[in-house]
C-alpha cells in the first residue's frame, strides 16, 4: 500500500507541472500581461516607472526564464555574494539588465513551489496571507457539506434500494434528477427569498453577524448562518450519490453471499447494513475524488450567493479586480486539492475492497 | 432432420425483417411517455426561443432591449406585460424568450464543439497507442485536475465574453470527458472482428476510424450530446451569474438573474422565472438522455 501511495504521488507530479504551465500561460496570455494589471491597479504610474517595474519583474526575459522565476523564484538567478547589497553573480540572466552600468539588486522572489505566490496587485498583501485568512470559511463550509452530503446520499440510496418500487424509491429518484437539474445559485436565491426574506427565520447571507471585529465567533454560535449554504452545497452530492448507492446495493443484494447470509438466519437489517453496505462502500470510495472537485466548484457559487467570505468568493473578486497572483494561487490550490482528492479515492478503494492489489 | 430445421425457422416470421438498432430505439422511444413529454417541452421551448424575434414583435408587441422606465418592476399579470417588467421596464416574458435563444444556442453549439473535439481526440487516442495516447492522457489528467468552474473563470480572462467567445471557452475547457468516453469505446471496438475484416481488406486507419467505428458510436454520442447540452446550460448560467458570461444588454437566462438580485424585495418574480426555465430545460434534457440510454440499450426488453 505504501508503495502504491508513493507511486500515485509520483504520477501526480507531471500533472502538477501541467497545471503550473497552464496557470502561467493563462497569466501571460492575458491581454497586456501582468504589467497591464499593474497599470490597472495604479493608473498614475508614469511610462518610465512602468518600464522600471517591468525590468525589475523581468517581463522582457525569455518566456521560459519568466516561468522559472514564477515557479522557483529568482534568488538563485541573481544574487549578492559579498554582502554590499548589489548583485554580483548571476545565472541564466545578465547582471546589468538595463545597461546603465550599475548592477541590479539581488533577486527576491522565492517562487510558487516555495510558497511565494507574490503579492496581491489589489492591496499589496502577500497572496498566501490573503488565502490563509479566507481558507477556514471554505473549509467549514465544504467539510460540513461533504459529511452531510455523503451521509445523506448513502442513507437515501440504501433506503431507496430497500424499498425498491415503493413510494420512497420513486420519490427519491425523481428528486435526485430534479435537484441535479436546478442551478445551485438559483436554489440558493430561492431559499433566501423563502426563509430569510419571506419567513425571516434565517439570516440573509454572510458568514456571521457583521461587526467591527472581522473574525467570526465559534462555529456552533452561528449555525443559522450555515444552514442554507450547506444545504445548497450538499443537496447535489445527495442527489448524485444516492443514485449510485441505490444501483450498487441492488446489484450486490442479488449476489450469492447475501443468500448465504440470509440462509444463516441473519436479520434483514444485519444483511443490508453489515453485509451489503460494506460492498456498497466501494461506490463511496470512487465518489470522493469527484466530490471534492464538485465542492470546490460549488463553493465559488455558494459563497457568492450567500456572501460567505471564503476562497471561492476570493477568486471571483480577484477576477473582477484583475488580481492575477490571487487567481493563479487559487487555481493551484484547487488543483492540489483535486489531485489529493483523487489520491484519497484510490487509496480508500484499496482499503474497502481487499480484492484490489497494487 | 428436415423437420427440426423448419421448426427453428418458424420461430421467426419469414416476412418480418430484422430491425436495426435505430429502428428498435425509435419504436421504444415512441412508447416511452416520460421521454416523449420531455421532448415535447424541449421542442416548445426551442420553438418559442428561436421564434422570439417574431413572437416578440407580432404576438407580444414589445422590444426586449428597449427600456421603458416609467413601467419598471411591474408584477406578474400587469396589463400588456404577462410576466411583468424588469428594472428598466423591459418586458420580462420577451426577455426570457430571447434570452432562451442565446442560452440555448450557446449550449447547443458548445456541446457540439465539445463532442467534435472529444470525438477526434478520442478516436485518435484509441487508434494510436503509445506516445500520442500518453501525451493526450497527460493533457486530459491535467485539465481534469482543476474544477471546471475554476478553469472557466481563468480562461474567461483571455477573451471578452461574447456569445461566440463563450462557446470557444466552454469547448476548450470541457472536452476531456467526451474524449475519454470516445477513447474507451474505440478501444473496446478496436479488436472486434469487423474491424479486423476491414483492416484485412486494406482499409486505411482513418477509413476504419470514421467509416467503420464512428457509426457504431453514434448512439452513445447522441446520449452524451443530450446530457452535455444540459451540463453546458448549467455552466453557462453559473458563469453569467458570476458576471463572467455574456454581458448585458444581450439577455441570457443566467445574466438576467444578476440584475434582478438587487430587487428581491420588490420584484421576486424576476428571480423566479429565469431559474425555473433553466431547471425545466436541464431536467427535460436529462430525462431525454436517460430515455435515449434505455432505448439504445440492447439489454432493455421490448
Amino acid at each position: 500500500m505504501a508503495r502504491y501511495i508513493v507511486r500515485r504521488m509520483l504520477q501526480a507530479i507531471p500533472t502538477f507541472f501541467g497545471i503550473t504551465i497552464l496557470a502561467y500561460l493563462l497569466m501571460s496570455l492575458t491581454p497586456g500581461g501582468p504589467l497591464a494589471a499593474l497599470y490597472f491597479a495604479n493608473p498614475r504610474l508614469s511610462p518610465q516607472d512602468r518600464e522600471a517595474i517591468g525590468l525589475r519583474l523581468g517581463v522582457n526575459d525569455p518566456a521560459p526564464i519568466q516561468y522559472l522565476r514564477w515557479l522557483i523564484g529568482d534568488d538563485w538567478m541573481r544574487w549578492d555574494s559579498d554582502g554590499d547589497g548589489a548583485a554580483d553573480k548571476s545565472f541564466l540572466i545578465p547582471l546589468d539588465v538595463n545597461e546603465d552600468g550599475a548592477p541590479e539588486p539581488p533577486g527576491e522572489r522565492y517562487g510558487v513551489l516555495r510558497g511565494d505566490f507574490g503579492r496581491s496587485f489589489f492591496n499589496n498583501r502577500p497572496v498566501l496571507e490573503v488565502l490563509t485568512e479566507r481558507l477556514p470559511a471554505t473549509l467549514e463550509l465544504s467539510v460540513s457539506s461533504f459529511i452531510l452530503g455523503t451521509a445523506g446520499g448513502v442513507l437515501v440510496g440504501v433506503l431507496a434500494a430497500l424499498n425498491k418500487g415503493r413510494w420512497f424509491d420513486s420519490l427519491s429518484r425523481v428528486l435526485a434528477v430534479v435537484f441535479d437539474s436546478i442551478p445551485g445559485f438559483w436554489l440558493g436565491l430561492i431559499l433566501l427569498l423563502v426563509f430569510s426574506v419571506g419567513l425571516g427565520w434565517l439570516p440573509l447571507g454572510d458568514r456571521c453577524r457583521t461587526t467591527l471585529d472581522p473574525s467570526c465567533p465559534p462555529i456552533w454560535q452561528r449555525i443559522n448562518y450555515m444552514i442554507l449554504p450547506v444545504f445548497v452545497l450538499s443537496v447535489s452530492s445527495v442527489a448524485v450519490l444516492s443514485r449510485y448507492v441505490r444501483a450498487s446495493m441492488l446489484e450486490i443484494i442479488s449476489h450469492d453471499f447475501i443468500r448465504t447470509a440470509r440462509a444463516k438466519g441473519l436479520s434483514e437489517r444485519r444483511v443490508w447494513f453489515f453485509h451489503a453496505l460494506r460492498n456498497g462502500m466501494i461506490t463511496l470510495a470512487t465518489f470522493i475524488g469527484p466530490a471534492i472537485t464538485g465542492l470546490l466548484g460549488g463553493a465559488v457559487i455558494t459563497e457568492t450567493v450567500f456572501n460567505y467570505q471564503g476562497v471561492g468568493l476570493t477568486i471571483v473578486q480577484a477576477f473582477g479586480q484583475r488580481d492575477y497572483p490571487i487567481v493563479m494561487a487559487v487555481t493551484i490550490y484547487a488543483a492540489l486539492a483535486t489531485i489529493l482528492g483523487y489520491l484519497i479515492s484510490d487509496v480508500l478503494y484499496g482499503i474497502v475492497d481487499p480484492r484490489i492489489r497494487y | 432432420m428436415a423437420a427440426t430445421t423448419s421448426n427453428v425457422l418458424q420461430l421467426q416470421d419469414p416476412n418480418r425483417r430484422s430491425r436495426t438498432l435505430w429502428q428498435r430505439a425509435i419504436s421504444r422511444l415512441r412508447r416511452d411517455r416520460l421521454t416523449l413529454l420531455a421532448m415535447g417541452v424541449l421542442l416548445a421551448l426551442m420553438l418559442l426561443s428561436y421564434g422570439s424575434p417574431l413572437v416578440n414583435r407580432y404576438v407580444l408587441g414589445v422590444d426586449p432591449l428597449l427600456p421603458d422606465t416609467p413601467n419598471r418592476l411591474l408584477p406578474f399579470g400587469a396589463p400588456g406585460h404577462l410576466l411583468g417588467t424588469d428594472d428598466l421596464g423591459r418586458d420580462h416574458l420577451a426577455r426570457l424568450l430571447s434570452g432562451g435563444q442565446v442560452s440555448l444556442s450557446i449550449s447547443i453549439f458548445s456541446a457540439l464543439a465539445i463532442l467534435g473535439i472529444g470525438l477526434v481526440v478520442g478516436l485518435v487516442m484509441g487508434f494510436s497507442p503509445g506516445v500520442v495516447d500518453d501525451i493526450f492522457n497527460w493533457l486530459i489528467t491535467t485539465l481534469d485536475s482543476l474544477p471546471s468552474l475554476y478553469l472557466l473563470i481563468a480562461v474567461s480572462a483571455l477573451l471578452q465574453p461574447s456569445p461566440q467567445a463563450l462557446i470557444l471557452i466552454i469547448a476548450v475547457t470541457s472536452w476531456t470527458g467526451a474524449a475519454r468516453l470516445v477513447r474507451g469505446e474505440t478501444i473496446a471496438r478496436r479488436e472486434l472482428d469487423y474491424v479486423l475484416a476491414a483492416r484485412t481488406l486494406g482499409a486505411s486507419r482513418w477509413r476504419i476510424m470514421f467509416v467503420h467505428i464512428l457509426p457504431n458510436l453514434l448512439s452513445i454520442l447522441a446520449i452524451s450530446l443530450t446530457v452535455g447540452i444540459g451540463g453546458v446550460i448549467l455552466a453557462e448560467s453559473a458563469l453569467s451569474f458570476l458576471n463572467l458570461g455574456v454581458q448585458p444588454p444581450t439577455p441570457t437566462w443566467g445574466n438576467m438573474l444578476i440584475d434582478s438580485r438587487i430587487y428581491y424585495r420588490t420584484a421576486p418574480h424576476l428571480i423566479l422565472m429565469p431559474g425555473l426555465l433553466i431547471s425545466i430545460t436541464v431536467l427535460c434534457l436529462f430525462v431525454l438522455g436517460d430515455g435515449l440510454r434505455d432505448a439504445f440499450d440492447p439489454r432493455t426488453e421490448d
